[in-house]
């Protein structure tokens, strides 16, 4: 579950999916539960790619 | 102290245009807009000697010393003019403080982006420095910053439609005059505004699909939720949209 909100995390964690926060569209200072936190969905995209997760 | 605000974007839906001065000021403007669940967002934190301002949307960053004036020069020049414009008609304290801001639509989308914007930074910075506005005056306030200090042009809806919110009817007339007037929609216009928009939403969904086939990423389907009810079972996050896809989709292994 990639997502930028908290409920996005929740959402995924109910299902037991691997969570990414992406982070530059919200102002929260702690991004909420998640396994993996990118500035971006192009950074995220860009790991993906890298097989680098 | 920490301090957040939020004001909601909007989509017009009748009378967009009437609204841009000197036409509403020679003839009137009349509008139909509503407010949907996006938001421009502003936090503020009040510590340190120096004034930072950042657009995480933006990937922008500026950090100042203590002033009662900062610069416009093009970057983050709505966080810097709210901050102006009240230092400069209040002569308020100056404190060092982070003020954060993001959008849920990007800049030029179409909902009122910027001045919606305005008006969140405009909240959070009253809240800072415990102010009280009433939305007409929050509006009007929003509006004079951003097309007139800062002379970026457009109308006079989407700054009133951030500060008040909901369905609304608005009108304006010469010498900033402006009148809001709720719209109750009954259920049957309601059901009908939602039927329309979620053909529209449908329509842009199927173009989307087609521009990522073009380019070799076939989607097999997409799932949304329009209830606004944290109750629904579709909303997030409940898990009802991941359900539809696991009945259409048998083999989706969630973990």
């Amino acid at each position: 579950m990639v997502g930028d909100k908290e409920s996005d995390m929740a959402f995924g964690k109910a299902l037991g999916m691997i969570t990414i926060f992406v982070s530059n569209t919200h102002t929260d200072v702690k991004p909420p539960d998640s396994d993996a936190v990118y500035n971006s969905l192009w950074h995220f995209a860009s790991a993906l790619l890298a097989d680098n997760l | 102290m920490v301090i957040c605000s939020k004001a909601p974007f909007h989509i017009g839906l009748a009378g967009g245009g009437t609204d841009v001065s000197p036409f509403c000021d020679l003839f009137g403007g009349a509008i139909v807009n509503t407010t949907i669940s996006l938001f421009a967002h502003a936090r503020i934190e009040v510590r340190g000697e120096q004034i930072i301002i950042k657009a995480t949307d933006r990937n922008e960053r500026q950090v100042f010393d203590l002033s009662e004036n900062l610069p416009i020069n093009g970057i983050l020049d709505l966080h810097k003019a709210v901050y102006n414009r009240l230092q400069k008609d209040y002569n308020l304290p100056v404190r060092g403080f982070h003020i954060t801001t993001a959008t849920d639509a990007p800049a030029g989308s179409g909902p009122g982006t910027s001045s919606t914007l305005v008006v969140s930074i405009l909240g959070a910075f009253l809240k800072m420095y415990e102010m009280e506005m009433r939305p007409h005056a929050v509006a009007q306030y929003a509006y004079d910053i951003e097309r007139i200090d800062l002379g970026f042009s457009g109308g006079r809806q989407d700054q009133f439609a951030a500060s008040f919110g909901g369905f609304n009817f608005m009108s304006f007339e010469a010498d900033n005059q402006a009148s809001i007037v709720p719209i109750k929609l009954n259920e049957d216009y309601k059901n009908l505004l939602q039927k329309n928009l979620q053909e529209n939403l449908d329509e842009i969904h199927t173009k989307l699909t087609a521009k990522l086939v073009e380019i070799g990423a076939p989607v097999d389907a997409i799932y949304y939720c329009t209830d606004m009810e944290d109750t629904s079972t579709n909303r997030k996050p409940n898990t009802g949209m991941a359900l539809q896809a696991k009945e259409q989709f048998p083999e989706i292994n969630f973990s």
